[in-house]
């Protein structure tokens, strides 16, 4: 009986060290307002003596994105990529995309022509989105980063391509390359949307990986939504060297997360931003209705959020000075440590 | 898992491969390609770290990336990349330092950032005036490739494959010669029809190199030809004027096994079908020879509608047909019609009624016996009811796992697609084959005393060379690998 029992034993045990590999989604969504990078180019230029301009670093990320993308392509014949840019003036697929005859070969003929059809769609469609920004430039200049919008759009096509290919297995992994220079300011606005991404992202189990590139500060929300979804989060000085970063610590596939320790630095700031001026608060006031964070009595007596009017008796007494009051004080809340 | 078996026989080829063919086959960035997708993924996630690396890398970082409880696995990577020679000493000669092998990593990077390819994966005749349509080429090489099968299994009524097959099919002892100079189905080639349809075909292959060889063709030239196949796209033209002249000759035998495809009236171009386009690629979609045929003639219809994505299609396939279904009382019930497919389940089924769509059989002791007695393993026959299963059942199966999970996230259950109890009663039948074991080995009896015994006994056990041992009559039995061992431990410790 007892060689059974081993028989049978053994042959589970083998099968729960091996790493299936099973073909994998990648979705690249990739921060490409011209404003940030220049601006980034600006700070270094102040700080080091960096001799490029904006648009080579970006052009010099753009590089080593299509090279990672084909490395992607490689691990497994089926793989698949998407490529989302979060541009100045909103998101715009650039792979798969909606026309997809390249009109022109900007892609060496002998390449691999699973790189190929990919990567020919992918300079194209960058190409015509900086030429789009060029011959529009002077109308609109918006300085807002579409990031969050480029994520829930990369979490809707992650859905679509997990669902038609339920009988295989495919697993997905979302990256965000994002340059910050912004000081943080416009990514505060963008606290809502990005933890809605979050919150699909792990019901979908599907990681976030963050690079960011320059910038002092990090970007905390996007720290979190790695933390959140046990991704990497990646600051980089610049983008020398950027595929070294990506073809290492970013290069984890869905199949290799359980058994590769992942290279986070630090830890990760929690807190929240509130709703009204943006600003990151550790203590604030919190809408009973709607849980809104706020670092400030909002005007209106009402919430901002859910326009549920405030008593105001409650907000008469919020609004006075540090007092020693008996009774504990209803919409006064700590919100996280 | 079968998925895996046809990487393992090809990885255990080329590892044999002595060092100067292995520099020679990394030469072309084609075959790096395909190499490198063979490998275990934590392989590929090393080297693809390496890639870019101008430096030594330590072992000990490639350990510290890993997790302790899967050393195993990163023991099992390197140990197949450094048999592979795609890790060497490093240049400063230090021990635990090492680096990408020079040639694959130049290769391997242009092929990423498309660099010099030197036509390696193909050369496509942009001039092709009457196209061939991506369903010719299926049902071509469909047709091909189940002949090979059907004869195999002996369907009456079907076509003999080539001459050359046949001799292959026999070298590789899949088929004998039976009486009569007829051909008979042997063992192996019952595991054989289990297999993936990659598997197969790598099979074929790897046996086409070993008869190649004695052919005097340069094995580099024969590998490179077939992994530039896997490489190429389906539906385009291809020449044949940059080939080597072993090339050319492989071209007919590939068209044979309906891995190409040539037009009567122009030879200086060649189509690869599917089957081609599969070699080095895994995808799941294609479960076994018959469904991926079966998908492929379904699916042509489709795509010969939206022609030119073909990035897409290869990965959206559907797995409906040929699935099974098999329940706790030993019930099975498959959903084909194909005569192929119901031959390879008769092989270890008891098949009882036939509707259009599908078939239903139980499995029993009788049927399993049969099996195992023809050579078929019990594994083989548990994955291939894992690999066929119907998308429901692994679906069920995933969502009992992840509600076991959630209830308790440290359980070490992994996803049981097939039930319990049928996989059980599968390995137990094949143990009742099996009950007597047999070792070799060196049997030590009188001892002048228990504490001698004793002694000896305990490193023999410590060192896990003891087989049996009887405390009362003062006997043991070690294997014949440990033998020499503990006769000298006995000397040391015994012999005055």
């Amino acid at each position: 009986m007892d060689a059974i029992a081993d028989t049978v034993f053994q042959g589970t045990k083998s099968k729960t060290q091996e790493i299936e590999d099973t073909p994998s989604l990648l979705t690249v969504v990739v921060d490409t307002s011209i404003h940030s990078w220049v601006q980034l180019t600006k700070q270094q230029s102040g700080s080091g003596s960096e001799g490029s301009s904006g648009e080579k670093q970006l052009i010099e990320a753009l590089k080593s994105i299509v090279v990672f993308l084909n490395a992607h392509l490689a691990f497994n014949s089926g793989n698949q990529v998407c490529l989302i840019a979060a541009h100045s003036e909103g998101m715009k697929y650039l792979y798969p995309s909606a026309d997809s005859k390249p009109s022109m070969s900007m892609v060496s003929s002998d390449m691999y022509r699973g790189f190929r059809n990919v990567d020919e769609i992918v300079v194209e469609q960058w190409y015509r989105l900086f030429k789009e920004e060029l011959e529009g430039q002077e109308s609109k200049v918006s300085m807002k980063s579409s990031l969050s919008g480029a994520m829930s759009s990369a979490l809707t096509y992650v859905n679509r391509i997990l669902k038609e290919n339920e009988n295989t297995s495919l697993r997905s992994r979302l990256l965000v390359i994002t340059c910050g220079t912004s000081q943080g300011k416009d990514e505060i606005f963008q606290y809502i949307p990005i933890m809605n991404c979050i919150f699909s992202a792990t019901k979908m189990k599907c990681s976030i990986d963050v690079v960011k590139i320059g910038g002092g500060i990090e970007s905390t929300f996007l720290q979190q939504a790695t933390d959140a979804t046990s991704g990497v989060y990646l600051h980089v000085e610049n983008t020398r060297g950027l595929i070294q970063y990506l073809s290492t610590a970013m290069f984890i596939d869905p199949s290799l997360r359980n058994v590769i320790i992942k290279p986070n630095q630090g830890s990760v700031d929690f807190r929240t931003s509130c709703f009204l001026t943006g600003k990151v608060v550790a203590v604030g006031f919190v809408c009973s209705v709607c849980l809104c964070v706020l670092s400030v009595i909002p005007p209106g007596q009402k919430c901002p959020a859910c326009d549920s009017p405030f008593d105001s008796k409650i907000i008469a007494r919020l609004r006075r000075k540090p007092v020693l009051s008996n009774g504990v004080p209803k919409k006064k809340n700590v919100s996280n440590k | 898992m079968s998925l895996n078996l046809f990487k393992t026989t090809v990885n255990d080829y080329l590892e044999g491969l002595p060092e100067q063919v292995q520099s020679r086959l990394y030469e072309s960035p084609a075959t790096c390609l395909a190499i490198y997708r063979l490998l275990s993924p934590m392989a590929k996630f090393f080297i693809m770290s390496m890639l870019f690396q101008d430096h030594d890398v330590s072992l000990r970082d490639l350990d510290k990336w890993v997790k302790p409880d899967a050393k195993y696995q990163l023991q099992y990577s390197i140990k197949s990349m450094k048999s592979l020679n795609l890790i060497i000493e490093g240049e400063s000669k230090q021990p635990l330092l090492i680096r990408l092998n020079p040639i694959f990593k130049k290769s391997f990077k242009n092929v990423l950032t498309g660099g010099e390819i030197n036509n390696s994966f193909g050369d496509v005749a942009d001039d092709d005036t009457n196209p061939v349509s991506t369903a010719t080429l299926d049902q071509y090489s469909a047709e091909k490739w189940e002949t090979i099968l059907h004869y195999m299994v002996g369907t009456p009524n079907t076509n003999t494959p080539g001459g050359k097959v046949l001799d292959l099919l026999q070298h590789s002892g899949l088929m004998e010669e039976a009486e009569y100079g007829e051909l008979k189905i042997t063992n192996q080639g019952f595991q054989f029809l289990l297999q993936d349809v990659n598997a197969q075909m790598w099979t074929l292959l790897l046996q086409y190199l070993k008869m190649a060889e004695s052919l005097q063709m340069d094995p580099v030239d024969v590998l490179n030809f077939i992994f530039m196949l896997g490489a190429l796209q389906l539906g385009k033209a291809y020449k044949c004027d940059q080939l080597s002249n072993t090339q050319r000759t492989m071209l007919q035998d590939m068209r044979d096994y309906g891995l190409i495809y040539q037009n009567q009236s122009d030879y200086a171009k060649f189509y690869p079908t599917r089957l081609a386009t599969l070699l080095t690629s895994d995808t799941k979609a294609f479960r076994s020879a018959s469904v991926a045929l079966d998908s492929v003639l379904n699916k042509a219809n489709e795509t010969t509608a939206v022609e030119g994505d073909s990035g897409q299609d290869e990965t959206t396939e559907r797995t409906q047909d040929g699935a099974l279904i098999i329940e706790t009382n030993f019930k099975l019930y498959s959903y084909s019609n194909s005569p192929l497919q119901i031959a390879i389940l008769s092989l270890f089924v008891h098949l009882k009624s036939r509707f259009a769509n599908m078939v239903t059989g139980q499995l029993t002791r009788e049927s399993v016996r049969n099996a195992l007695l023809n050579g078929i393993t019990a594994e083989q026959i548990i994955a291939y009811l894992e690999t066929h299963a119907h998308p429901r059942m692994r679906r069920l199966a995933e969502e009992n796992l992840s509600k076991k999970l959630e209830l308790d996230p440290t359980v070490k259950e992994t996803l049981q697609v097939l039930p319990p109890t049928v996989v059980d009663q599968i390995r137990l039948w094949q143990l009742e084959l099996d009950r007597i074991i047999s070792y070799d080995g060196y049997l030590y009896t009188d001892f002048e005393s228990y504490q001698e015994y004793q002694t000896v006994a305990d490193y023999a056990k410590d060192i896990g060379v003891l087989l049996w041992q009887n405390e009362k009559k003062k006997m043991f039995f070690v294997s014949t690998e440990g033998n020499s061992q503990v006769l000298d431990f006995h000397r040391r410790n015994f012999d005055k």
